[in-house]
């Protein structure tokens, strides 16, 4: 026994010896030890999953901790720049808006290989999404493009069987999906005009590249809405309004698809989960998307936009390799025994898209609802990011409101697209000159 | 010599302790008031988008507003019509009010203030599904009647006019506190000998009333127009300026153009115009009603 406990005790001695002899003489330090700061807008339950990766790449990498933090989207507007100022951005942060980011030294570079990884394993949108000045920014996850939406039955109650294709199928299929009263006023509306929110410029933005133009585009960056594929789309748009077909102040929007007064319209892949599926199941049910219809006299195939959210590495983390390889595995590594990646697990939670190309086997994405979505996504020339530009936000608001001066004072178009462009324009010069 | 040495040693005591006093609130003040308006009167002349270095542009700032910005332009009309209307009003229904339950119970009072307390933001979602158009309460209640339906806060026609409904049914029940408490304060003597010369009802009220609840009502238009310049949540939780830039005002674009744009200084700029505007109609609003009161009668 006491032979024992000394042979224990020798070896012990020895292995640890050795240990510090091999370090100090090949001068390898021992593992640096690492905290990790991470903001998303991911709160409550929906930060299960990213909570059980961190813990699980904490148990595979003990030198690291990262810290998480969940804040409201909304707060993360204001906070990013009021801790950017102090110098207190944490390492990753989960967010939009690759152009403004890059573009005031928020956020770093991808390393060579990390830029790699993600134009070898993203789908087209993704790499667009997080591209500013043909460099790329961060790892694209959420995803989300726009497809036409409609009421299945709402369409077979009118007589139509097939979802339209082109614009004139579409003001065909409205003409015969919208009822009005013998006063005029309507009981039944063909499409909605979602005037309160950001979708109203998506949609507009949609059926300007189906008409064959090009909402913002050129280096420098200019807006091109007042072009003939622009008015076009407005004034087709304009149309279904004066025609009866679309009311934006008879209800709102929300309201009219899921009280199935409204038949159609064009919204992202989000909104049926959010709001009509959580709010109505039943009608839920019943809706299907299809691609956007197009103008064939201008293309020849459907486009919608997609936007993403991406995780990038701050220009103030003191750790930047480290967070790009936790990103790397979060976003680009495919769970073991799975097909998809981790990223893609958290993304589905909120009915969003990840942008990853190792996720095709994940059970929600083949879903009735969200399938064509996925695959419009996927399909190359099919779902375009908007150039990711500084001031983008303002010039998206001059729009917002130009339309909503078009579809409910009446406004005349032309002259509307026309200020409204010089407008966003003259912001444009002021933040690319040229 | 030695009191006169001892008098001022006293007169400086008093004043080391008033300044001691007062030190704490100035400290807080300067930090919190003071100090960023002086900040945001100083960024005015830069460009600044929050991230980088300020660039002095003069009063670049200022002529863009006036020039330029149409968006503000707009805003400026907005908040114009908004602040007369409200402030008309307000006042005219909160006098109405206290005059009506003058003599009353305290039930009616507490109904009346209880909108003063609840949220604004609550108030704004509450608000917005009453406006609804097809589902609302407001137009449910006028089509029981046979009356027209506007779309409220969808049409540019009726946005502006669907805040300025909202805002008089929050404020009338403090102005009518302050009023009542006005009213109530006025000697019955007055009253008397205007009864004993002959005066109507209207007569008393027109010549006796008004007059000596001038400080009341001084009071009371100017924290109304005061607030009305600045009105926010109820433009942020109803229309967010729109439809167009309909109901678009002055501190809706200011939050805008700073916290969503990263125009720091176009949005200190709006922030100093709109300061000055208000302080020359306080100013002029002082002046206008210098006379009046129960001194002056």
């Amino acid at each position: 026994m006491t032979i024992l406990i000394i042979a224990v005790v020798v070896v012990a001695a020895a292995g640890t010896g050795g240990y510090y002899a091999y370090n100090t003489y090949f001068n390898i330090p021992p593992p640096e030890k690492v905290t990790l700061t991470m903001w998303t807008h991911y709160t409550g339950n929906a930060s299960d999953p990213i909570k059980n990766y961190i813990a699980e790449y904490q148990t595979l990498h003990p030198e690291i901790t990262i810290s998480y933090e969940a804040i409201d989207y909304e707060q993360l507007v204001t906070k990013i720049p009021a801790e950017f100022l102090a110098g207190n951005l944490p390492d990753i942060i989960h967010y939009g808006g690759t152009g403004d980011l890059a573009e005031r030294g928020v956020i770093s570079e991808a390393p060579s290989d990390i830029a790699q990884d993600i134009r070898d394993n993203f789908i087209e949108l993704g790499v667009q999404g997080v591209t500013s000045n043909g460099t790329i920014w961060g790892y694209p996850d959420e995803a989300g493009n726009a497809l036409f939406i409609y009421n299945e039955e709402m369409f077979q109650e009118a007589g139509i069987t097939n979802p339209p294709t082109t614009w004139d199928e579409m003001t065909e299929d409205f003409r015969k999906l919208a009822k009005l009263d013998n006063s005029g006023q309507p009981i039944q509306l063909a499409m909605s005009i979602p005037i309160e929110s950001d979708e109203n410029t998506a949609m507009f933005n949609m059926l300007m590249m189906a008409d064959g133009g090009d909402p913002i585009s050129g280096t420098p960056p200019r807006v091109h809405w007042d072009s003939q594929a622009g008015i076009g789309a407005a004034k087709l748009i304009r149309s279904w309004i004066d025609n009866g077909y679309a009311n934006p102040t008879w209800m709102t929007w929300q309201e009219g698809i899921r009280k199935e007064k409204i038949a159609c319209a064009i919204v992202a892949s989000w909104f049926g989960h959010w709001e009509i599926e959580v709010q109505d199941p039943a009608v839920f049910a019943i809706f299907r998307a299809v691609p956007i219809p197009y103008n064939p006299n201008q293309v020849n195939h459907s486009v919608s936009i997609g936007y993403n959210m991406a995780c990038y590495v701050t220009s103030q983390s003191k750790h930047p390799r480290q967070a790009w390889d936790f990103l790397k595995w979060l976003n680009s590594d495919t769970i073991p025994d799975k097909t998809y990646t981790r990223m893609a697990d958290q993304i589905a939670i909120g009915v969003g898209m990840p942008c990853c190309h190792k996720t095709s086997d994940h059970p929600l994405y083949h879903t009735t609802w969200l399938e064509p979505f996925v695959t419009a996504l996927r399909t190359s020339g099919a779902a375009r990011a908007m150039p990711q530009i500084k001031g983008g936000t303002e010039v998206q608001e001059i729009l917002h409101r130009s339309l909503q001066r078009i579809w409910v004072e009446n406004a005349d178009v032309e002259t509307t697209l026309e200020q409204a462009a010089q407008e966003a324009n003259n912001i444009l010069q002021e933040n690319y000159p040229g | 010599m030695e009191k006169k040495k001892k008098t001022l040693n006293k007169k400086t005591r008093r004043t080391l302790t008033a300044v001691l006093f007062l030190l704490p609130v100035l400290s807080v003040l300067t930090v919190f008031v003071f100090g960023p308006v002086a900040f945001t009167f100083y960024i005015s002349f830069f460009k600044w988008d929050f991230y980088t270095t300020p660039e002095f542009n003069g009063l670049g700032n200022y002529i863009n507003l006036f020039t330029r910005n149409v968006a503000f332009q707009t805003a400026l009309i907005n908040t114009v019509m908004y602040t007369i209307l409200q402030v008309a009003m307000t006042i005219g229904l909160a006098l109405l009010l206290a005059f009506m339950i003058t003599e009353r119970s305290n039930v009616l009072r507490i109904v009346y203030f209880m909108p003063v307390v609840t949220s604004a933001v609550a108030d704004g979602l509450i608000w917005k599904y009453m406006y609804e158009p097809h589902y609302g309460l407001f137009n449910y209640a006028l089509s029981f009647f046979s009356l027209p339906t506007p779309a409220w806060l969808l049409d540019s026609q009726t946005s502006l006019l669907s805040i300025v409904f909202m805002d008089v049914w929050k404020a009338v029940g403090f102005y009518m506190i302050i009023l009542l408490a006005g009213l109530k304060g006025l000697p019955r003597t007055y009253y008397e000998a205007a009864r004993t010369d002959g005066a109507s009802t209207w007569q008393s009220v027109r010549m006796v009333t008004l007059p000596l609840l001038k400080p009341a009502l001084l009071f009371v238009l100017i924290m109304n127009v005061l607030g009305s310049f600045q009105v926010f949540t109820s433009v942020f939780m109803l229309t967010q300026g729109g439809p167009g830039y309909s109901s678009l005002t002055i501190s809706f674009l200011t939050y805008k153009t700073a916290f969503n744009f990263f125009k720091m200084g176009d949005g200190c700029a709006m922030s100093v115009v709109l300061t000055l505007i208000v302080l020359a109609i306080s100013v002029f609003q002082m002046r206008m009603f210098r006379k009046g009161g129960m001194m002056e009668y």
